[in-house]
């Protein structure tokens, strides 16, 4: 049975704690909340200064968001006692370190600390390094060998002095790395979450990974959504096991009215960013097979086909829904990820050009389902979406099918025809 | 009791028990005509060969409310009546559906159905009726004219001439006749139908395969050789070339006959259906032929499933 969230985040950032939260605590029924396998990475960079092109959330690397060639440096002359500081979205007892020095050798931190806080504002130093040193672009690692003081959800790197640079201090990258079984995972990354649905029977569930990732100076804020076949603790992203190479949504720092609609198996989100419209949707399909003839039919979809480093009006992005393209993907039964068309969008490839546009039916407009098909096959469709027809349509209509309303959406700022879908809301 | 079945051997012995079983599930049956909510049939034996079907808005049987052709199940010039034939008779309820499947020479099927629609929207009318056979009322046929199987699984156009018979499956348009209507009041008339050419090109028409040719056509599937249930989606076009979808007949569903066999009971979850094909069924020939092309005609693995609820 499905459950639905609206409101309005804050930002990127805090639209992935809404839809986690919803998720994993409020859904209803109880019994098809996912669980979070993995919520961790920051919500906030903060530092003492910055320069510009050098600013903090540089020294922060990651799953396409890696600022490749960038580092934190502080403003001029502001070298001594900086710091740099991390709110992590799920607390974290960190017993290691890394630093990756920058490549003047003199910039790197010499005398420092390792500091945590309940609030950010009382620090509390846990251990402290002196006359160290580094190496052009050296990556070091420090072990913490005090007492624990237990999870915590605010770490700061405090550096007295550097290496002699009279002018700034610099850090490249800053990691938070723990080690799982056979490698480290870095927690040390914008704010991601690893999902796993239970299945509507509670046996069947399927995996969904969402990272934050962006670039202020770029100004994209986005997500990175891909999903798998499982989740193994010391694999990174989209490396998990039968991952797809994620797909973005494009979001902003700024306000985000939000939609949710989610089940045990799958979840639908429609956003609006600066007045234009995107949507993503993951998890298994509605096949037209019985689940031991299809027991994982996997569905990621999202406006672009890669994560790409673009914002919202990027001309890469498209309506997911439409099909046949990279936008949306399909794992088929061998594990592999097709990009099936959709109808009524795509109603026969072979024959595109005489394709029928709907209008509404004497004021009405029917929903129909995006059926997933490719040249031999019909796969099913997806749950809680529907083509809407945009004769005359307007954004966020409200659209009443017995006892479920659905909100209606169009992508980005386009106005077209087939450009439209409805999500329901409850 | 919501399924029946028995043997036949006259036009008039059918019309009789399809009243019967009409009676025995709630319809009104006042001498050949039948009705129950806002559905209004006129069910008769026209000759010993034929039975035809027609529709009137309101059970107003004068114009501009009743349809102003008809469709029919007939034996025209060189075939007759069987001298003996199986019937099938399903009721579906929400909406009222009743649907009639006649076999006989052990491999020929027909179909005769009417109902009531589920909508989509709040439009007036919504009741619709059926036959194998089509043709227009007070139109030019003569017998032995091409009535025709109608293809259109790939929405190219392709009719399959098959002489004095003429099967079709419902709501599937025609090459020049018309064997399904619906009374829909959207576009201003009382009564649409299938028609011509079941394209962009023909205004005047309730569309259904070519709009939804995905769903019928990658039928069965690659990935588990399961045949897939197709609601007969029903889309109007208007005058502005644009397409209204406006509802589906509930208790019918398009199927290929690929893994099945006819009168196979399929078995979905709480729901039974039961399958036919729409004529002849030809694995070899999967979408079907027509007479010209060299081999008798027939429709291929194209069928209907009918909701079973015995």
């Amino acid at each position: 049975m499905s459950d639905f969230s609206a409101g309005t985040a804050t930002g990127y950032l805090d639209l992935l704690g809404k839809l986690v939260t919803f998720l994993s605590s409020t859904l209803t029924p109880s019994g098809e909340r996912w669980t979070v396998l993995r919520y961790t990475g920051v919500d906030s960079i903060t530092s003492s200064s910055y320069r510009t092109d050098y600013e903090d959330w540089m020294a922060i690397k990651g799953p396409y968001a890696m600022h490749s060639g960038g580092s934190w440096r502080t403003a001029v002359g502001s070298h001594a006692n900086c710091w740099l500081a991390l709110h992590l979205v799920t607390a974290l007892d960190v017993r290691r370190i890394t630093i990756t020095g920058p490549a003047t050798t003199t910039m790197a931190p010499k005398d420092f600390s390792l500091d945590y806080s309940a609030d950010g504002v009382s620090w509390t130093t846990l251990q402290s390094w002196t006359g160290q040193t580094f190496t052009a672009s050296q990556v070091r690692e420090f072990a913490v060998t005090a007492t624990s003081p237990g999870a915590q959800s605010y770490w700061r790197l405090y550096i007295t002095s550097n290496n002699g640079h009279v002018d700034t201090t610099s850090i490249t990258t800053i990691g938070l790395p723990v080690w799982q079984t056979t490698a480290d995972f870095d927690h040390a990354r914008l704010a991601s979450a690893w999902l796993k649905a239970p299945g509507l029977t509670g046996t069947d569930p399927a995996y969904i990974n969402i990272a934050c990732y962006s670039r202020p100076s770029s100004d994209y804020y986005n997500w990175a959504i891909t999903g798998g076949s499982g989740f193994v603790e010391a694999y990174n992203f989209d490396n998990q096991p039968g991952c797809v190479a994620a797909l973005g949504l494009p979001l902003w720092n700024s306000s985000i009215p939000y939609w949710f609609a989610a089940d045990g198996q799958h979840l639908a989100v429609s956003v609006r960013i600066d007045g234009a419209g995107f949507a993503a949707w993951a998890g298994k399909m509605l096949p037209f097979a019985t689940p031991s003839q299809y027991p994982y039919p996997l569905v990621i979809a999202a406006p672009f086909a890669t994560a790409l480093g673009e914002k919202y009006s990027s001309s890469n992005g498209d309506l997911p829904y439409r099909g046949n393209t990279g936008r949306l993907k399909l794992r088929k039964l061998d594990g592999t990820w097709a990009q099936p068309w959709t109808w009524p969008w795509w109603q026969d490839p072979s024959n595109y050009s005489s394709s029928k546009l709907f209008k509404d039916t004497g004021g009405d407009y029917p929903l129909l389902p995006i059926t997933l098909y490719d040249a031999n096959n019909l796969f099913g469709i997806l749950q809680n979406v529907r083509y809407v027809p945009g004769f005359n349509q307007a954004i966020q209509n409200m659209i009443e099918v017995g006892s479920e309303d659905w909100i209606v959406f169009n992508y980005g700022s386009l106005s077209g025809m087939e450009d439209w879908y409805a999500q329901r809301y409850v | 009791m919501a399924y029946s079945s028995g043997t036949v051997t006259t036009a008039a012995g059918l019309v009789s028990a399809i009243q019967a079983f009409a009676t025995i599930n709630g319809w009104t049956v006042a001498g050949d005509y039948i009705s129950k909510g806002d559905v209004y049939v006129h069910l008769w034996a026209e000759s010993a060969d034929e039975i035809r079907i027609q529709g009137a808005r309101g059970g107003t049987w004068t114009a501009p409310d009743i349809c102003d052709r008809y469709a029919k199940l007939f034996f025209a010039a060189g075939y007759s009546w069987p001298a003996s034939a199986t019937y099938y008779l399903f009721y579906s309820g929400t909406p009222d559906t009743l649907w009639c499947t006649l076999n006989w020479d052990v491999v020929r099927w027909m179909h005769i159905g009417f109902g009531m629609l589920s909508k989509l929207g709040t439009w007036t009318g919504g009741q619709w009726f059926f036959a194998t056979g089509c043709m227009r009322f007070g139109g030019n046929h003569l017998p032995g004219h091409q009535y025709s199987i109608q293809e259109h699984i790939d929405g190219s156009f392709q009719s399959y001439w098959g002489g004095g018979e003429s099967p079709a499956l419902p709501f599937w348009s025609n090459c020049s006749g018309k064997n399904s209507f619906v009374e829909c009041a959207l576009r201003g008339h009382i009564w649409e139908a299938t028609g011509a050419l079941n394209d962009a090109g023909d205004g005047n028409t309730i569309h259904c395969p070519t709009v939804i040719t995905p769903t019928q056509k990658r039928s069965p599937n690659a990935l588990n050789a399961q045949t897939i249930l197709t609601p007969f989606d029903l889309y109007l076009r208007d005058t502005d070339g644009y397409y209204m979808a406006i509802g589906r007949p509930e208790h019918i569903r398009f199927v290929r006959l690929v893994n099945y066999n006819p009168g196979d009971t399929l078995t979905i979850g709480s729901d039974a259906w039961r399958v036919y094909p729409a004529y002849v069924l030809d694995a070899t020939q999967p979408d079907g032929r027509w007479t010209g092309s060299g081999g008798p005609p027939s429709t291929g693995n194209l069928g209907i499933a009918v909701r079973y609820d015995p």
